[in-house]
């Protein structure tokens, strides 16, 4: 048992020595990555301060400017942990054949992909996230009591495990599709806009505000950006609602990849 | 044999570009449900900055001296601008091209190498173009104009495209003889054309300078709009069409300069 | 040809072309990827060449030697750091345009085709971007379908074609035009021998009916010894060797292959020079000096009553060329 689990770390550990470099190998690139997802949202910093001076009001819905700002730097924070290459990797994996070299790895197809995609989240999470997550509290003078940062946590966790999920469940539709492009546009474009990438969810109308409370994408941005800057947090209620989506996707994703995986390796690359 | 052809005429150009646009979509064509469907996705990106300017003229009064369909227009132009831009270049897929020695073929053609550049863009941009001459469109109609301001408009977008586009073709050579990899231009790019998206006046005169003549964005955005709407007059509608064909020409050149910085698939 | 000799197609002089290469540390550490050194290596040390036309010329050389390089700077793909080159009278670089109505490329790690629809539709591209009038096309096309065994197959999407159908349809597209000179690098390597064989009789038949120039870069022995009249051989960026296979020969002493079957073991023949190769007790392969092929020991060796079977032959290239390549010469002379 003993060798089992230290042969398994060890296993994983090069995995993620390897992801590391292959992120790391183009050195210029990477520092060029880090700099375009600090230097995003500076747009809206002149946009926001632009807009609370035109409308000489110092709160517009539950946000003062600097409320708004840190919600857009946190979008940043928070999507180094979304949208993995996961998808596009499975797609390569099931049209070129390269399933067949992974299934003859000592690792569970499902574990060897959701592992790697989950250590590159953790690299960018390591590189950049940490250093974003300290320079936004103390700029935004935000307080973070146990309370929430254990919410915000949690909601971050169900965001990244949605995100994650969503992830697979379109690289199984990859062996039904001829390129999966259109769908993962669709799916960036849509979870942004109904997640509360482009604005905070509690700005939109009532009527279209309903919805989006329960869809699953307010976790991959709004709520855990609410739990962390403490403006406009959600109600318990809503993780239940996101405990359901993930649930919901889970059953999908065994569903799917069962058929995927049929498929896949009855008719070879 | 081809000896009746005006090698570098316009006309055989034209000709040449549009029989590559011919089988570009012929091949894109070729698996039409999911062409079609990623062509409508793309077209959805557009309306991101659509929803943005509409929730914040509906919970604020918005920028000062820009009304909301100006606004809305500033948006739909960027969104057509960058749009057609990638359409025509993506540094991303040129630089990988070059990377690979995926060039060489085409430096073979008895065609301009300038061309192939241009020819080998994203075909799919063409939809959020599209949605992008919508958003324009319909700003329009709610906005008062006469024939001249259109006339300068288009004349202004016409050069402010052109700079945009020879600036995109020179950066992806510029980023192939530094770093032999672009894969960070994207989101680069992406944060300027976010920038040119609102009016250059909110960063002050530094941000104005930087996406005028560094990152020439604004040429193909701001500008058009503002002459549009009375914001800017026409001297500096004058100077900015020199400006914009000085660019377009010094890019141009420097385009065939840094082409001998090429080294197929070898370094 | 009649008259006075024609210029050559291809004037080479002095061609230099140095790259930058990034190498990155490989060592264990999470960090060896972030260093990165750079190392310049000179691809082309002053090549000096002349074809003429009609030549059918073989360009070898080990991976690196810079054969790949020499073919993309006389096509303007490249541009030299110095020297001169001059293909059909017009500078590579300069006039590229021009060049490119009269020559062909084919690169055998880069197609022309379009992935996703039939290989006609690129022939019909390249017929429209060369000015091909409608029928001279269809005559031509029906040509190259037929030489190179294309029925049936042009009209398939690439992507469902075999490695050796999408090379030969590359290189109808890249010669539908007919040039005057046509440069190959590595066109046959990874095609199975049919279409092997398709590609070299189409060079041999376009070069003889229609008197192209053709430079074949490449490792395949038998392209070397089927097509190329002439060979350059090209070696850390310089030409070590230009002439045919028989002078490259000469360099190792112009040397015999003999090979023996017996019934019963054999004491190899005193002969001057000669070089076993393989001894067992019914065969025996030796090499001699081509001077010593009716030498009397040999003739009385190869009359034994117990030879069963022998032959005399020139060595193959494949093993010729491993010696220069290991430079093991005897009175070699480096040339040109």
């Amino acid at each position: 048992m003993q060798y089992s689990l230290r042969r398994g770390v060890l296993k994983y550990l090069a995995l993620f020595k390897l992801d590391f470099k292959n992120e790391a190998s183009y050195r210029l690139d990477l520092t060029l990555s880090i700099v375009t997802k600090i230097a995003g949202p500076l747009v809206m910093v002149f946009v926001w301060s632009v807009v609370f001076l035109s409308s000489h009001v110092s709160s517009i819905g539950a946000y003062s400017l600097d409320g708004m700002i840190a919600y857009f730097f946190s979008i940043s924070l928070v999507e180094l942990m979304l949208y993995t290459n996961l998808p596009y990797i499975m797609e390569f994996d099931f049209k070129r054949g390269r399933i067949a070299a992974n299934l003859t790895m000592p690792m569970s197809y499902i574990g060897l992909r959701i592992v790697s995609a989950l250590f590159s989240t953790l690299i960018w999470v390591v590189l950049v996230g940490l250093p974003l997550f300290v320079i936004i509290v103390f700029a935004f003078h935000i307080t973070l009591t146990l309370q929430r940062l254990a919410l915000f946590a949690a909601s971050m966790l169900i965001g990244l495990l949605i995100s994650l999920l969503l992830d697979f469940i379109i690289g199984c539709m990859s062996v039904f599709t001829n390129d999966i492009n259109g769908i993962t546009a669709f799916y960036e474009i849509g979870s942004g806009l109904l997640g509360g990438a482009i604005i905070p969810l509690s700005l939109f109308p009532q009527y279209l505000g309903k919805i989006m409370y329960v869809l699953p994408f307010q976790f991959m941005f709004y709520v855990p950006i609410s739990e962390f800057t403490g403006v406009g947090a959600v109600g318990v209620q809503s993780f239940w609602i996101g405990i359901a989506w993930l649930a919901a996707f889970v059953a999908i994703g065994y569903v799917l990849w069962k058929f995927a995986f049929k498929r896949a390796t009855s008719v070879g690359g | 044999m081809g000896e009746k052809y005006n090698l570098d005429g316009i006309a055989r150009n034209v000709h040449i570009f549009a029989l590559m646009q011919r089988y570009m979509w012929k091949e894109v064509m070729v698996y039409r449900a999911s062409a079609l469907f990623l062509l409508f996705a793309v077209a959805l990106g557009p309306l991101i900055n659509f929803t943005f300017i509409t929730i914040i003229y509906t919970v604020s009064s918005g920028i000062a001296g820009w009304s909301y369909y100006q606004l809305l227009l500033l948006g739909g132009v960027s969104s057509t601008a960058v749009s057609l831009m990638y359409y025509f270049v993506q540094p991303w897929g040129l630089t990988n091209l070059m990377k690979e020695g995926g060039l060489d073929i085409y430096l073979t053609r008895p065609y301009s190498p300038y061309l192939t550049v241009l020819a080998l863009g994203n075909p799919y941009s063409l939809s959020s173009a599209g949605t992008g001459i919508i958003i324009i469109i319909y700003s329009m109609i709610h906005l008062s104009m006469t024939a001249l301001q259109a006339a300068e408009f288009i004349v202004m977008l016409a050069l402010g495209l052109a700079v945009l586009i020879t600036f995109m073709v020179i950066f992806s050579l510029g980023v192939y003889k530094l770093m032999r990899s672009a894969n960070w231009t994207h989101s680069l790019i992406n944060i300027f054309s976010e920038f040119a998206s609102y009016p250059l006046t909110i960063y002050g005169v530094m941000g104005i300078f930087v996406l005028s003549f560094i990152i020439p964005v604004g040429i193909a955005t701001y500008y058009p709009v503002a002459i549009f709407s009375g914001k800017l007059g026409i001297s500096t509608l004058a100077g900015m069409a020199a400006i914009s064909i000085a660019f377009i020409y010094i890019f141009k050149r420097l385009f065939y300069k840094e082409l001998k910085n090429y080294t197929s698939a070898h370094g | 040809m009649e008259g006075k000799p024609a210029e050559p197609v291809i004037i080479a002089e002095g061609i230099r072309k140095r790259f930058k290469s990034y190498e990155k540390s490989h060592s264990k550490g999470f960090l060896s990827s972030l260093r990165r050194d750079y190392k310049s290596i000179d691809a082309l040390k002053g090549i000096n060449l002349r074809v003429n036309a009609g030549d059918m010329i073989a360009l070898l050389g080990k991976n690196g030697s810079g054969k790949s390089t020499m073919i993309k700077i006389l096509t303007g793909v490249l541009h030299p750091d110095s020297g001169k080159a001059l293909v059909l009278g017009l500078d590579p670089w300069k006039d590229r345009i021009k060049l490119a109505m009269r020559i062909g490329v084919v690169f055998g790690a880069h197609d022309q085709l379009y992935w996703n629809i039939p290989a006609l539709d690129t022939f019909e591209f390249r017929r429209e971007l060369y000015g091909i009038g409608p029928s001279e096309y269809h005559k031509r096309l029906e040509y190259f379908v037929r030489i190179l065994n294309l029925k049936g197959v042009y009209k398939r999407p690439v992507r469902e074609l075999s490695l050796g159908e999408r090379m030969k349809c590359n290189f109808v597209a890249s010669i539908l035009h007919l040039p005057e000179v046509v440069f190959l690098d590595e066109p046959t390597i990874g095609v199975d021998l049919p279409s092997s064989f398709a590609l070299r009789d189409a060079l041999m038949d376009m070069n003889r009916r229609y008197g192209t120039t053709f430079i074949i870069a490449t490792h395949v022995i038998d392209d070397v010894k089927i097509l190329a009249r002439n060979m350059l051989i090209i070696d850390r960026g310089r030409i070590v060797y230009s002439g045919d296979s028989k002078g490259i020969s000469h360099m190792f002493g112009d040397m015999r292959e003999v090979v023996v079957y017996s019934r019963a073991r054999l004491e190899a023949p005193r002969v001057k020079g000669i070089n076993i190769i393989e001894h067992t007790d019914d065969y025996i392969k030796f090499e001699i000096p081509g001077r010593m092929v009716t030498d009397r020991y040999l003739s009385a060796f190869l009359s034994s009553k117990k030879v069963v079977d022998f032959s005399v032959s020139e060595p193959e290239l494949s093993n010729v060329l491993h010696k220069f390549y290991t430079n093991k010469t005897r009175g070699a002379s480096s040339a040109i």
